[in-house]
Parts: C-alpha cells; structure tokens; sequence
C-alpha cells in the first residue's frame, strides 16, 4: 500500500511540474533586492572595464544556474566591458561554452567577438590553490586559453595582472562562496555578485549581510527576475509556474503528513492510556 | 539519415527514462545509466585532468626548458607510491606539502574573511528591527552550544530560542535544497517534452 501511494505520490508531481510547461499560467512574480544587486553592479560598470566570471559548477546541477548565467551574459554583452571566464572546475568549461553558443545571437547583436570582448580561459585546476595563484597573476596561471590561444594574442586579456584589474567579479558557482570571498574579496577587495544554486542561498547570506557578497542570483527563481529585469523573458520565466506548483505541492504534502503524524501519534497515546 | 545532435537526442532520452525507472523501483535500466553517467564524468575528468598535465607540465618543461616544473611532477608521481605498504611513506611528503600550501592560502584571509567580517556584520544595526532580530539569535543559537552550563532558567530560555532559530535555519535550507531539485526535475522534463515536440514534428 505504502509503495502505491509513494508511486501515486511521483506521478502526481510529475503532472503538476509539467501541466504549466504545456500550459503556462503567468503566476505574477517580482524582483527581489538580492537580484536587483546583482542587475544594477552589472549596469553601473564603467566603460572599458574588465569582468572576471568565474565559475565552480558541475554538469548534474547546471540547468538551475544555465538560465541566470544566459541572462547576465545577454546583460554583460550589451555592456562596453570585457568578459574574462575562468573555471575553477573541470566540468565547467564545456558548460559556459555551451552556454556562450546559446547567447552568441546576444553578442552578435552587440558586435562582441571572441578574444576582443570576451575570453574563455578554461580550467584552472587546484580550487583554491588555483585560484589563489590566477587572482595574483592570471596570465602566468592560465598561459593559453581554452582553445590553445596564448593570451599575450587575446586583446580581452590585455592589462590584466591580478584579481585588482577586475572591476567586477561573477561567481557561477553549485559550491561554497567561502575560498572566493578569502581569495577574491579579503586579498584583493575584489566586487563581487554571485549567481548561485537556491540551495546556497542560506549559506551565502551571512556574506551578504557583511557586504562581502553584492548580489545574489539564486536558483532558477533568480534567473526569472533577471530575465524580468532585462525585459526578456526567457528560460527561468518559463519554470517558475512549475516551480510555484511544485511548491505547493510539496507544502501540501508536508503539511498534511505532519497532521498525519500527529493523529498517530495521539492515537497511540490514546491506547496506551486505556490500556492502563 | 538521422544527424549526430538527434541521435545525441534520442540516448539522451533513453537516459532520462532509465534513470527515472527508479521512480517504479530499482531496474536494471535505472543501473546501466546510472554506471554509464559515472563512467563517462570518470572519463572526462581524467582527460581534463591529462590535458592539464600536458598543456601546464610536460609541453613547458619540455620544449621552454621551465625545469623546475619537474619538482611538482615528481611530487605528483610520488602520490602514487601510497599503493605499495614498503613505498607508502613516501606519499605523505607531496600530500605535506598540498596540506601546508592550502593550509597557507585559507589562514591568510580566513581569520578576516569568516571571523571578524562576520562578527561586525552581526553586532552591526543597518536595519534596527532585522539586525537585532539576527544578534540575538545569532547569540541565542551560540549560547544551545554551551554545554558547560545546565540549561535552565533564564539562560535555559535563551537556548531554548536559540534552539528554534537553529531549527529555522534549517527549515529555510530545506526550503531551499527542494528549490533545486524541483528545478532539476523541470529541466528534465521540459527536455522530455521539447524532445517529443521534435520527434512528433520529424
């Protein structure tokens, strides 16, 4: 019986989560400040500045984090600034150029080209050792980039020493902040804005409240308010509806599990006093 | 002829729906793409991790004469004497040295990054209402953790609430990791459905 309500339980999940894909139901949504943060640092860049993204993610939760990482890149391109990626995961490098084939209509638009506006370094292996080494000398640490290009022959790349040249650090990231607000931020005084899994949320607001973190775009949800701000809805618009049902969903459940739990509970309690 | 992006499409399908057989229960299905995910991020990791050894050790030492590259490769190859009882205690020199350098690079800046930082921010009053709400519960949650003192009266109050603002912050984390596994399963599924869109449409 338990098996065929958990099954019942999956199914009934997997219809709310792809009725509104089939059938969008426009629930309102609005912007929050932790992602107005991160909207306005990219919009306040001056002329001619460097950006740094910078990204620890893995393949299994990419998709929360692909809609955010598109619409900022759509913002950043539209923007007089140089985009320098460098992936501190080995997974990583494949995902943002996926990501970079995604928005190339944006940087097209934008006249951005490849080596000129934007670089992709590839992977700097170590994590935190790497990434110690690439904010105090980043052409010695990353020599090429992920195409084999030495960088002295990426213009993008010209005048960058250190983690100081960057006027604005983006954090892609499916893991802790902490080895990039001690590399990036206490060394260096670095800006920073992190676009994030929703599940780091929690973690990440201590940062945010020292003002170590600038914004923050979290989950999917983040992504949506993003795209909201751009006036582009995109792929996080599309999967807030399912998302919004799912929720419910999942209070629903829990809410009702735990009166079942409690009506247990009483029951037994019940029995064992008749018994005595 | 079917191109490599649908063919690309169709196992990736096929994937998916294996990996969601587990859902009905454990089938052989649901382990064949489960080995084949580990195998093939098993197998990129390792050709990343060559490729870096090639591009940053071996083509510098080689052909720009860089030979003090040399040292890091030997330390790397002596993490591999671990495999051998007689040859273990070589190991832990390269594995020292990895320790004391990540050791290094977190102290420098921890103490102020995670400590200090984070202490101004909380005796910090921005906001009155939510800032004094975070101190003192920020105070409460580290008072449950002194165990030196019996929690009862007046201070029993105080862990007591440090109690629930533990059990809140948890519940928001909760909150939070169900946000990303939703999305997950909406990705999956609004693959699932553009992918029936294309195969219904070719």
């Amino acid at each position: 019986m338990k098996m065929i309500v958990r099954r019942a339980l999956f199914l009934l999940m997997f219809v709310m989560l792809a009725a509104p894909l089939l059938r969008p139901l426009g629930l309102p949504l609005t912007v929050g400040s932790l992602t107005k943060g991160v909207y306005d640092m990219v919009e306040d860049l001056p002329t001619g500045s460097r950006v740094n993204m910078a990204l620890t993610m893995t393949v299994g939760l990419w998709a929360e984090v692909e809609p955010a990482t598109m619409a900022v890149l759509r913002h950043l391109f539209t923007k007089p600034v140089k985009i320098i990626i460098v992936s501190y995961f080995a997974d990583a490098p494949k995902l943002i150029e996926g990501t970079l084939t995604k928005v190339a209509d944006a940087a097209k638009a934008s006249n951005k080209r490849y080596g000129e506006d934007f670089v992709n370094l590839g992977f700097v292996p170590g994590l935190e050792t790497g990434m110690a080494a690439f904010t105090k000398d980043s052409a010695a640490t990353t020599p090429s980039d992920i195409y084999g290009t030495p960088v002295a022959q990426l213009p993008a790349m010209s005048g960058v020493r250190s983690a100081k040249d960057f006027a604005l650090v983006i954090v892609i990231r499916d893991s802790p902040m902490d080895p990039y607000i001690r590399q990036y931020v206490t060394t260096y005084g670095a800006k920073l804005v992190t676009v994030g899994v929703a599940a780091g949320l929690t973690a990440d607001m201590p940062y945010y409240k020292a003002g170590q973190i600038l914004g923050i775009v979290a989950g999917v949800r983040g992504g949506a308010e993003y795209e909201l701000l751009m006036k582009s809805p995109g792929p996080g618009v599309a999967t807030t509806d399912a998302l919004s049902l799912g929720f419910v969903l999942l209070v629903v459940l829990a809410g009702s599990s735990n009166v079942m739990y409690a009506w247990e509970r009483m029951k037994s309690r019940s029995g064992k006093g008749s018994q005595k | 002829m079917m191109s490599a992006d649908l063919v690309g499409m169709y196992v990736a399908v096929a994937l998916t729906l294996m990996l969601w057989s587990y859902l009905y229960k454990e089938t052989i299905l649901y382990r064949f793409a489960e080995y084949t995910f580990i195998g093939m991020a098993s197998g990129h990791l390792f050709v990343i991790t060559m490729l870096q050894i090639r591009n940053s050790v071996l083509v510098p030492l080689v052909s720009k004469g860089e030979y003090l590259l040399a040292i890091p490769l030997i330390l790397g190859v002596l993490l591999y004497t671990r495999y051998s009882p007689k040859t273990e205690w070589i190991s832990r020199w390269p594995v020292a040295i990895m320790v004391g350098v990540g050791t290094g690079l977190v102290m420098r800046a921890m103490v102020h990054a995670q400590f200090v930082a984070q202490i101004i921010s909380s005796i910090t009053i921005n906001d009155p209402i939510n800032d004094t709400v975070i101190a003192v519960l920020t105070a409460c949650a580290l008072a449950f953790f002194l165990f030196t003192r019996e929690q009862k009266g007046i201070f029993g109050g105080f862990t007591r609430l440090g109690r629930i603002a533990i059990m809140v912050g948890l519940g928001a984390s909760f909150g939070v990791a169900a946000t990303t596994r939703l999305t997950l399963c909406i990705s999956r599924i609004q693959f699932l459905i553009e992918s029936i869109q294309k195969m219904l449409g070719a």
